[in-house]
């Protein structure tokens, strides 16, 4: 399975998922225009590896900020990442926030609440 | 030097003495010599018999002698004519001559001889009936009298004197008389009477002369104008003179104009002969020059077409390619010109979408009405917004929300319209169905959420709407000084001494959501005079700007509240504002903004009448010029629902009267510009009796009745108005 790969822009955040080399990760600012235009191509790869996930996925949002649209999506990646769980492999959630970012906290501890996928909490000094 | 000045004081010294000694002489000869010629007269007279030109010349000696300080003559020349009158039995004469040598006797100081001839002078003019003559004959008796100090003697002759002046009516011998009565008055030491004269005399003193001015002003005026005349005439005299001149002076100019033209038509006409001379050589050689050029055109004309016909073939090529390209150029124009027009409209139907949301958010002006402190940062993101606030009063309770719609610009505002649409319907119908004390906080975020679920048919299915409001929503009662708080996402901040307290919102939102069952929870806060609440949208904190391109964040937005809440809350607002835009700098903004700050007033209560009146279906017509007294009464009847008509004068009372027949009652200003307060109501009560007109005056109450039963008021409130004595008195009428 290919890797996908997209680079950050200015309202899109970095994707980086890599099967192989089990890197889940969503990084940086998301406010697109369009974001079920933006996503399309991850939840694409995502449904494909849900298939057949690895053993274990440790996916991680370092999210630096986020429109109330692309909350919905993190969501329904989450409800992905729920189901990869529910199919008994182990799914946890790296949630990582600027150390002084409480709202940024806050909206992991929301998701968490949501699905049953276990959160990792972690104060980062900064997101590249 | 010295010899000089001896000369010159020797000099002086001459004019000064011998010249006047010497006009004297001269006088006194001229004199004699007078008197001579008329004695020689007198004696041809007395020859020729003719005794009234005999006496005529020595009254004109006496005269002579009189003037030039001879008195004892001029008596003697007087007599002698006396006697000559006598003898012709002139009696005018006699009275005459008598009163000169009185006269004479009295420059002697011979106040006895003096008085005796006036009395015989008198005694003629008495004879004469002469009214002029007999007051001279009076006066002069009573100054000699005075002279010889008889002041009672003289004051009867005066009484006499002045009926003659009187019947005379000639100011100025009423004036004399008056001023001898004053001396001889005071001669007596009666100072009481000589007052009384004096001012008599001053009197017509001030009168004569003020008769006098009026003469000379006459008499200068008329001098001015005679002088303005004079000038005017002379002007005029000049002007046409001038005028002359100009003419002449313009007929002279032509004449020279005239032989000056004449000059220079002779100078043309030399000039044009000289000019075909020349023209006839130059024509030669035109000839030649052109025969020249047409030689070298031609030969330039057959290489011109031989390279034409080879560049022919390629041009049309060329050509047809030009036209495909400008076909093209204007198909792509076209569709540029059709996609901006469509911006165009599209931004224009949103600008007036922008209007329809704009017209739903509660006006400020009702929002201070309930909220007199408080401030409303609202910048939406694009043209319309999917933040919106919104406000409600319910009897004194104030429900207010501030909301996030999912998504901004036009989807954004599609939720917020169904937002507002929907809180007003649920407060309405909770209140309707229950009862405003039962209304809470939570249950308006619950039924939001079922309305907003069913509307959008949101089932939970992947692939269809999640769209929903995050919200903070309060209930403020002000006189149970209780808050009330039910927040979706989004939280209450409260400040109370100087610390910040977080109310957090639910972690849902007001949607489709996996906690859609669960209701949302009521959070009861007591609050207390001076708290300070925010509630607000995320857009403030999430923002991202300043020197690393972070998000403002909750943290920084809680430290800069702390610091400003205390401010007064427009200067609150600006500095959210400013804080805001600073942060932001150059990067776009992300999100709509709304941040509601409110300081609450638990003293609002007291404004609050215990006794409550639902008008809601009356109308008030309030005549009142005052704006401060017009403010005053309508929040004064704010808390009856009452429907409020305004007039700002007498006849615009009437005007609105007329138009509106629902006027149940009429609050009638007295003291109004144009028609006053009675007159309008006179007018009104024409028109329709039985609406009850009630007068509010600041006058006089018992006057202010009197008058207004008079007119057909109702009944009179006295101004400043008594909250529970006005509401209970239009009570009474509207009641009926």
């Amino acid at each position: 399975m290919k890797p996908l790969l997209i680079e950050a822009q200015e309202s899109t955040p970095k994707v980086y998922l890599d099967r192989e080399n089990s890197k889940f990760e969503i990084s940086g600012k998301s406010f697109p225009e369009e974001s079920r235009k933006f996503y399309a191509p991850v939840f694409t790869w995502l449904e494909e590896y849900a298939k057949d996930p690895n053993e274990e996925t440790w996916f991680a949002f370092k999210m630096e900020y986020f429109n109330s649209s692309s909350s919905l999506i993190l969501l329904e990646i989450m409800n992905i990442l729920d189901k990869i769980k529910k199919s008994g492999k182990e799914v946890k959630v790296i949630w990582g926030y600027l150390d002084d970012d409480d709202d940024m906290l806050e909206a992991g501890e929301e998701y968490a609440e949501l699905v049953n996928v276990p959160f990792e909490y972690e104060a980062l000094e900064d997101i590249d | 030097m010295k010899k000089i000045l001896q000369y010159c004081i020797a000099y002086i010294l001459l004019f000064v003495v011998f010249i006047p000694l010497a006009v004297a002489q001269t006088m006194d000869k001229n004199v004699e010599e007078k008197i001579n010629q008329y004695k020689k007269q007198a004696e041809t007279f007395k020859e020729e018999n003719n005794t009234i030109q005999e006496a005529d010349n020595y009254n004109k000696i006496a005269y002579l002698y009189w003037e030039n300080g001879m008195l004892e003559e001029a008596v003697e020349y007087f007599s002698q004519s006396l006697e000559l009158n006598k003898q012709h039995n002139n009696q005018n004469g006699i009275k005459s001559v008598y009163y000169n040598i009185g006269l004479i006797y009295a420059d002697m100081e011979s106040y006895q001889l003096a008085l005796k001839n006036f009395r015989q002078g008198t005694e003629y003019a008495r004879n004469l009936s002469q009214k002029a003559g007999i007051y001279t004959g009076l006066i002069n008796q009573a100054s000699a009298l005075k002279s010889l100090s008889q002041p009672n003697e003289a004051l009867t002759i005066l009484n006499e004197a002045l009926s003659y002046a009187q019947e005379l009516n000639n100011l100025k011998l009423v004036r004399t008389c008056y001023g001898m009565m004053a001396e001889n008055y005071e001669a007596l030491g009666d100072s009481e009477n000589a007052m009384k004269y004096f001012d008599l005399f001053a009197t017509v003193d001030k009168h004569i002369k003020a008769e006098q001015i009026k003469d000379i002003e006459a008499k200068s005026k008329e001098e001015v104008r005679k002088a303005e005349m004079d000038k005017a005439q002379s002007q005029k005299e000049l002007t046409e003179r001038s005028s002359e001149l100009e003419k002449t002076k313009q007929s002279l100019e032509q004449t020279k104009e005239l032989t000056e033209k004449q000059k220079l038509e002779l100078e043309l006409n030399r000039l044009t002969i000289r000019e075909k001379e020349a023209e006839l050589r130059n024509k030669r050689l035109i000839i030649y020059g052109i025969l020249l050029i047409f030689v070298v055109i031609f030969f330039f004309s057959i290489l011109v077409y031989r390279q034409f016909q080879a560049k022919k073939k390629a041009n049309k090529k060329l050509a047809e390619k030009n036209t495909q390209i400008i076909k093209q150029k204007e198909e792509i124009e076209a569709q540029r010109d059709l996609a901006n027009k469509q911006k165009m409209d599209i931004t224009d139907s949103i600008e007036y979408a922008k209007r329809i949301q704009t017209a739903l958010l509660p006006p400020l002006s009702i929002i201070r009405r309930s909220l007199p402190e408080h401030f409303i940062l609202f910048k939406p993101r694009d043209i319309v917004s999917g933040d919106f606030y919104w406000m409600m009063n319910k009897d004194d309770k104030i429900i207010i929300a501030a909301a996030d719609c999912t998504g901004h610009g036009v989807p954004g505002a599609f939720m917020s319209m169904l937002g507002t649409a929907f809180l007003n319907e649920i407060v309405n119908k909770i209140v309707e169905n229950k009862h405003i004390y039962s209304l809470q906080a939570n249950e308006v975020l619950n039924q939001l959420r079922t309305y907003i679920i069913e509307s959008l048919h949101q089932s939970g299915a992947d692939n269809e709407s999640k769209d929903g409001i995050d919200i903070a929503l309060c209930i403020i009662d002000p006189g149970k000084q209780k808050l009330q708080f039910a927040g979706a996402h989004n939280p209450l901040y409260l400040i109370r001494n100087k610390e910040l307290k977080v109310f957090k919102g639910d972690r849902m939102p007001v949607s489709i959501h996996q906690k859609a069952d669960i209701s949302f929870v009521n959070h009861e806060i007591d609050i207390y005079k001076d708290d300070v609440i925010y509630i607000f949208s995320d857009g403030f904190v999430d923002q991202i700007g300043g020197p690393k391109k972070r998000k403002f964040m909750s943290r920084n937005f809680k430290e800069l509240l702390l610091k400003i809440h205390e401010k007064p809350m427009d200067v609150q607002e600006q500095i959210l504002e400013r804080t805001f835009e600073e942060w932001k700098g150059d990067y776009i903004q992300l999100d709509d903004i709304l941040v509601v700050g409110i300081k609450l007033e638990t003293s609002n209560r007291k404004l609050v009448p215990k006794d409550k009146y639902d008008w809601s279906d009356k109308t008030i017509l309030i005549a009142e010029d005052t704006e401060m007294n017009y403010i005053f009464l309508v929040e004064a009847l704010k808390t009856t629902d009452v429907n409020i008509l305004r007039a700002q004068n007498g006849h615009e009372a009437i005007v609105v009267f007329k138009e509106n027949p629902e006027i149940d009652l009429i609050l009638m200003d007295i003291n109004m510009p144009g028609i006053d307060g009675f007159e309008t109501t006179k007018e009104i009560k024409k028109l329709r009796n039985d609406v009850p007109v009630i007068a509010q005056t600041a006058l006089n109450v018992e006057d202010a009745k009197e008058k207004a039963a008079e007119v057909g008021c109702d009944d009179v409130i006295l101004k400043p108005i008594q909250l529970k004595l006005f509401l209970s008195t239009l009570n009474k009428y509207l009641k009926s």
